[in-house]
């Protein structure tokens, strides 16, 4: 290892022994990390896209998020228990990013580049049903989008959602319900007019 | 007051688990008829649809991949704990070094200060011999000699010191 003027970089064999210290460093070996990936790794990035509405912070806030499971020392009870535990890692993730970028409201950039197949009908419908999804759900709070992908989109209990975002129980179901209420409008009243 | 339905949660369930329209008929029709419930069939259909549909479109990086960079990212930051102490380190040396020298320049200072002033007084010219001079000089050298050079020892370690601390900063 080299110090640098002000950064260590690692040399290639001490990259190659950082692998041989990982799964003591880490909570599971790299076996199990594998499993345990390829069974959450899909939906902890869509529950990023969705709430970011940014798929290259979703590859960041990914990466970031397995690398804190990875290093927690948390004993987990069952499956679910650490199914949880991720999800709560990357809710408080997302929670930073809209502290740090302040912004309610996801920029969709040029929607109107995404690709239509004219001569598909269901794959052009499901394209635009997506699409105003896509829209009502940036124009949700930051929050209600988080309630509404964990209740809906993950299946989370209230109690599980509750301890996510810091909550209390009793008051999940009114603050789904106004969530909801919102997408239902936006959905029913998309911009531009469109039905 | 919130609007409540004791059969959201049913609702919920089947919802989720895709069996909604295998579900019972009476709570079907409840679902069409209520704020709650037909609010909860529209959205929980349409996202765990997304979720669904998505799930296969998305991309995400290898597992090989994620483990690598955390393996390595957590060996750096092994690193840079374990470099933590001599930057601490060099920054109390450095500290010392120059207190220390602050410290001597002003126990010495009387000593300097006449040194000066037989200096000046002998560029103005004086009556002194010039034997008085020299035993003078001679006897002020060799009192301040090892002062001196604890001095200047320490005035010129108290950059170096300085430059480490500073260009090891970034913990």
């Amino acid at each position: 290892m080299r110090t640098g003027m002000r950064e260590l970089v690692l040399t290639d064999m001490e990259r190659a022994g950082a692998f041989e210290d990982a799964e003591r460093t880490f909570q599971m070996t790299e076996e199990a990390f594998r499993v345990f990936y390829d069974q959450t790794a899909r939906p902890v990035w869509l529950y990023l896209a969705r709430t970011t509405g940014d798929d290259r912070l979703a590859d960041d806030l990914l990466q970031e998020t397995y690398y804190r499971f990875l290093r927690s020392r948390t004993v987990f009870d069952s499956d679910d228990h650490r199914r949880h535990y991720l999800f709560r890692i990357a809710t408080n993730l997302v929670r930073d990013e809209w502290r740090r970028t302040r912004t309610d409201a996801i920029d969709l950039g040029d929607v109107s580049s995404v690709p239509m197949a004219t001569d598909d009908a269901n794959v052009g419908d499901r394209a635009l049903r997506r699409l105003d999804l896509t829209r009502a759900l940036g124009r949700l709070k930051p929050r209600e989008r988080t309630l509404l992908w964990l209740a809906y989109a993950q299946g989370f209990s209230h109690e599980e959602i509750a301890s996510q975002l810091g909550l209390r129980t009793g008051s999940l179901k009114a603050l789904l319900f106004r969530a909801r209420r919102r997408l239902v409008t936006l959905l029913g009243n998309p911009p531009g007019g469109r039905s | 007051m919130t609007p409540h339905c004791a059969h959201e949660d049913d609702v919920v369930v089947a919802v989720l688990s895709r069996r909604w329209d295998a579900a019972d008929e009476g709570l079907k029709q409840h679902a069409a008829g209520c704020e709650v419930c037909r609010d909860v069939v529209a959205v929980a259909g349409l996202l765990s649809a997304d979720q669904e549909r998505s799930r296969y479109e998305v991309r995400v990086p290898a597992a090989g991949q994620i483990w690598w960079r955390s393996a390595v990212r957590a060996r750096l930051e092994a690193a840079h704990a374990a470099t933590r102490p001599m930057t601490w380190f060099h920054g109390i040396a450095g500290a010392c070094a120059l207190g220390l020298a602050w410290a001597l320049v002003s126990i010495a200072w009387p000593s300097i200060r006449t040194m000066i002033s037989w200096l000046a007084a002998q560029t103005i010219g004086t009556d002194a011999s010039v034997g008085d001079a020299a035993s003078l000089i001679t006897a002020t050298v060799q009192r301040s000699l090892p002062l001196a050079f604890v001095v200047a020892a320490c005035l010129v370690l108290a950059p170096v010191a300085l430059y480490f601390v500073l260009t090891n900063d970034r913990g």
